[in-house]
């Protein structure tokens, strides 16, 4: 069974908790309004933009100690061939030290910065092209608003950010924006692993074709993202692939127009598992064509931990399976819940006795097996 | 920081959940949370697979569930959608009207609670009040509903008629008195409409009582049966009532609200509504609203046969004023009248006045006597602490003939454990209590003496039946024995012991009152209180005062003022009713109150 309201109330046992989202939405606020008032900064500084799980509506709940994080992204107008990455990051020590002082770290690719909730990863690009620039600085790229949150979407000038809303002009622009052609995205250059040289990458193209594939999915997509992000968070091993380029598989995988997040994981295990068959057997690891770069999202996963993830998967799509195909609502509740732990809510039990049991019952006369909880029947 | 949306709680989730498994319903949305109606809302598609669709019920409608934040406590209900939902009132369901704009719901919540037993319950299954079972039963039963509105069953035969849903006023009522006999007077008149006397209550403007029906040229009809309080009412408007076969409603289950509805109701049941209107007499165009009275019978079951009449009221605007100009009127009676039809006749709404059968039957359904009390008339000497409440008791019970006989003034030491008030301070207390009676109830007819038994003129306690002495006073017994009674009378003589711990009842069906037995079967009892309470010191009326007064404190009193009502209902509902004496003593150490002698001689 699909049991989409048991979905629903799994997902927003998984999903980042409001006040959490509150106060990463503070964080990089905070950061980037810091960025663009800095005199320091403000020779360099194109624009800045947010990428990463949070932004693409995919990030699952930080469990324990751990902190939910985000990604900012920003653009500078410096030249590729003249700044090394090192140099770029340089460009930010003196802003990070007045504002950030002993709380940030270079992360390869990254300046970490870890506040007492959250983490902000600050990504520094180099320049990209004249007319690129002006497409960075666009409320369609600037936007705070998650993927999940956006009816519409296009990466057009005319875009007007939902959070101008009360504005005049707002609907107008939002018409506007209907008609226009949307960019063409160009790869922007950010700092490889160890920050030697730079990389290019399209994070605005990953964003939007996860807009895109959501909208085909009917809103089902990026929870079913979620969802199997949260399943594999229940083995520690193998290590990857993990994170994105999990999450860049289950893209691929994933079919198009879904009528349930049940369905989507069910379809997207299987996929993988008829998928990659031959790649595991012959010990190799797929290559995945990243969105917009020519990249190996799978660059860093061994053949080893592939098949002992593909084993994983395995497992899990018969899981699945069973669960979807069954019509026992206390069956398929019981196979989701050892498919994605005990945030999916429980079943009824098979002795339930205040009728909510599997079967629906003729006109719902709920014969009493044991003491209910009495009401009523008192008179004043 | 403003205050926030309220969150969907675990409970409202694993309620929700547990629709899962119910054939039929679909969630078309989750639950939002609606600020104006204080709930959430859970908007769901039902369609009963069972359901073979008919005139005002399609295979698929939609609905809104609400529920409190507080689920599963709170109210919860199903009321259908605005869009794709039951457009039309049923029986078993409120006025399914519009409602507010904004909301995405109608008013016509329908009732799944489980005194419905066209569902199939019994009255005392209870609904569920756990989270997982509350909000799946409400919903099995909306589909119970909708199968019985599908098959026209929402009401089966045997059951208690339910009248429609009439939107009325909630600023008034008016009462009115109908049973089976009244109904047998209706059936033998011919008239179909007429004039009505309505009384406004003294003192109380939101309720009114009707008067005398009578004939067009004001000829009474029926005679009027309301207890003295009302009978005693000035009638200050005259309304208009029209007569019925059947009560005005339009299918399925719908209550006229506009006059143009009403004429469409009438049509159906043959009547002509239009001609009515134009009987009114001049003398009620006085630019004042009147009221109309809508008779029909009913039967109290359902498909049973009518056994009573039913009264509705719609409060009609002010009839048009003859010699008054108005474009596009004549000023004369037909002109007049013709405004008349054009105004109330139209799509504005009409002002439905909540009605109620005031009779006695009708609002004692709570609790009242067995009618061997009831129907007896009761003559009460001594209206004092015991009186005062056993008269109460009677009144409330539905004894509601009765003479108070009292020479007595009330005192403000009195009011301690006394039912009168302040207002009643230095005024003789059978006239005060008879007065405060007659308002207890629209049937009560009690009557006072204000003097000491035997009264001056014997006639005036001729009547009664049964005889209640609470007076205490040994010269009442022997003036009771010397008494020519007209015929075979109960008597009860209720007393108290000291500080109420006894309760004293000597009972006797006789010809003559037997106080030579009522003395001797004292004796005994009396020097026993005696030896109790030799040492205690009596209580003084008050400061400088050298009268001495009863110790008793309220609670007793009324303690066994209730014990006195009940042993008399059961000794004149007995067919061997016993004479003698009955004691009753109150614990001390909790509130029982046991019977410590029976009656020793039959």
């Amino acid at each position: 069974m699909e049991l989409p309201s048991y979905f629903v109330d799994f997902l927003s046992a998984i999903r980042p908790r409001r006040d959490q989202l509150d106060d990463l939405r503070d964080g990089h606020k905070t950061l980037r309004e810091r960025i663009r008032a800095d005199k320091d900064l403000s020779s360099i500084y194109v624009s800045d933009f947010l990428q990463g799980s949070y932004r693409r509506s995919t990030a699952t709940r930080p469990l324990g100690d751990e902190k939910a994080d985000v990604d900012v992204i920003v653009v500078t107008n410096l030249d590729s061939s003249q700044v090394t990455p090192d140099q770029a990051f340089a460009c930010f020590v003196p802003f990070l030290n007045t504002y950030y002082q002993g709380k940030w770290s270079r992360n390869g690719r990254s300046l970490g910065i870890e506040l007492s909730k959250l983490k902000l990863d600050l990504v520094v690009t180099a320049a990209p092209s004249e007319v690129q620039k002006d497409i960075y600085k666009a409320a369609s790229v600037r936007t705070s608003y998650g993927i999940e949150e956006l009816e519409d979407w296009r990466l057009v000038r005319s875009w007007p950010d939902p959070a101008d809303r009360g504005e005049s002009g707002f609907y107008l622009r939002l018409e506007a924006a209907k008609r226009e052609a949307e960019w063409r995205m160009e790869p922007l250059l950010i700092p490889d692993r160890d920050a030697k040289e730079w990389q290019t990458t399209d994070p605005l193209t990953q964003l939007k074709w996860t807009w895109n594939k959501n909208k085909l999915c009917n809103g089902h997509y990026v929870n079913v993202v979620k969802a199997i992000k949260w399943w594999r968070r229940r083995y520690e091993k193998p290590k990857y692939p993990k994170s994105y380029p999990l999450e860049h598989l289950i893209g691929d995988c994933c079919p198009d127009s879904l009528s349930s997040v049940a369905k989507g994981v069910t379809t997207t295990l299987e996929t993988i598992v008829a998928r990659y068959e031959s790649c595991v057997a012959t010990g190799s690891v797929p290559y995945l064509r990243d969105r917009g770069v020519e990249r190996d999202v799978f660059m860093r996963v061994t053949g080893e931990d592939f098949a002992a993830f593909y084993a994983l998967v395995k497992d899990a799509a018969g899981i699945a399976r069973e669960a979807l195909d069954s019509t026992s609502e206390a069956r398929s509740a019981a196979a989701w819940r050892k498919l994605f732990g005990d945030r999916f809510p429980k079943g009824p039990d098979e002795d339930d006795n205040d009728g909510s049991g599997g079967e629906p019952e003729k006109g719902g006369f709920t014969p009493r097996s044991s003491p209910s909880i009495i009401s009523g029947g008192r008179f004043a | 920081m403003t205050t926030s949306l309220p969150e969907l709680t675990a409970a409202l989730r694993t309620g929700r959940r547990a629709l899962e498994g119910v054939a039929g319903c679909r969630i078309v949305r989750d639950f939002q949370w609606r600020k104006d109606l204080n709930s959430w809302a859970l908007h769901l598609r039902l369609e009963p697979p069972g359901l073979i669709p008919a005139e005002f019920v399609p295979a698929s409608t939609d609905w809104f569930l609400l529920a409190r934040q507080t689920y599963p406590e709170g109210s919860i209900g199903l009321y259908p959608a605005k869009e794709q939902g039951l457009a039309h009132t049923f029986q078993h369901q409120a006025l399914n009207s519009l409602g507010p704009e904004t909301e995405p719901c109608r008013e016509g919540k329908i009732c799944t609670d489980t005194s419905v037993r066209s569902l199939g319950r019994h009255d005392f299954d209870e609904e569920p009040r756990t989270e997982k079972a509350r909000i799946r039963w409400h919903v099995l039963r909306a589909m119970a509903w909708l199968e019985a509105a599908s098959r026209n069953e929402l009401i089966l035969p045997g059951e208690p008629f339910e009248l429609p849903a009439y939107p009325y006023c909630e600023d008034r009522v008016l009462g009115f008195l109908e049973d089976s006999a009244s109904f047998a007077s209706w059936v033998s008149i011919p008239t179909r409409g007429g004039l009505v006397e309505i009384c406004r209550y003294p003192g109380n403007d939101r309720v009114f009582v009707v008067g005398q029906f009578s004939t067009w040229s004001g000829d009474p009809l029926l005679p009027l049966r309301w207890g003295k309080r009302i009978a005693g009412c000035h009638s200050d408007e005259v309304g208009v009532w029209v007569r019925w076969n059947e009560l005005p409603v339009l299918p399925p289950w719908q209550p006229p609200t506009t006059g143009k509805e009403l004429q469409q109701a009438a049509r159906k049941l043959g009547d002509n509504f239009k001609s009515f209107l134009d009987r009114i007499p001049d003398r009620l165009r006085d630019g004042k609203p009147h009221l109309l009275l809508i008779g029909f019978p009913i039967s109290l079951l359902y498909g049973g046969p009518p056994e009573s009449f039913h009264w509705l009221a719609v409060e009609l605007p002010p009839f048009s004023r003859l010699g008054k100009n108005v474009p596009g009127f004549q000023p004369d009676r037909k002109g007049c009248r013709m405004r008349d039809r054009h105004r109330f006749l139209n799509m504005a709404p009409i002002r439905w006045v909540r009605t109620e059968n005031w009779s006695e039957e009708q609002i004692s359904s709570r609790g009242r006597f067995k009618p061997e009390l009831r129907q007896k008339e009761v003559l009460l000497i001594g209206a004092g602490a015991l009186g005062s409440a056993v008269a109460e008791l009677l009144v409330r019970g539905g004894a509601f003939k009765l003479t108070i006989m009292d020479g007595d003034s009330v005192k403000a030491g009195n009011l301690v454990r006394h039912s009168l008030s302040m207002a009643d301070i230095e005024r003789f207390k059978a006239e005060r209590l008879a007065d405060w009676l007659n308002e207890i109830s629209p049937h009560a007819r009690v009557t006072s003496l204000p003097e000491a038994f035997p009264p001056k003129n014997p006639e005036t306690i001729g009547q009664a039946e049964i005889i209640l002495d609470c007076t205490a006073d040994d010269d009442v017994l022997s003036e009771l024995a010397r008494f020519a009674w007209p015929g075979e009378r109960w008597f009860l003589s209720a007393s108290l012991g000291f500080q109420a711990q006894r309760l004293f009842l000597f009972t006797a069906k006789a010809g003559a009152f037997p106080r030579t037995d009522l003395v001797e079967a004292f004796q005994p009892w009396l020097m026993e209180e005696r030896e109790r309470y030799a040492g205690e010191q009596l209580p003084w009326e008050g400061i400088g005062c050298w009268s001495v007064v009863f110790p008793a404190r309220v609670d007793d009193v009324r303690l066994l003022a209730s014990i006195v009502v009940r042993e008399l209902e059961r000794w004149v509902g007995d067919p061997e009713p016993a004479s003698g004496l009955l004691v009753f003593a109150r614990e001390a150490a909790d509130c029982l109150v046991r019977r410590i002698e029976a009656i020793k001689n039959a």
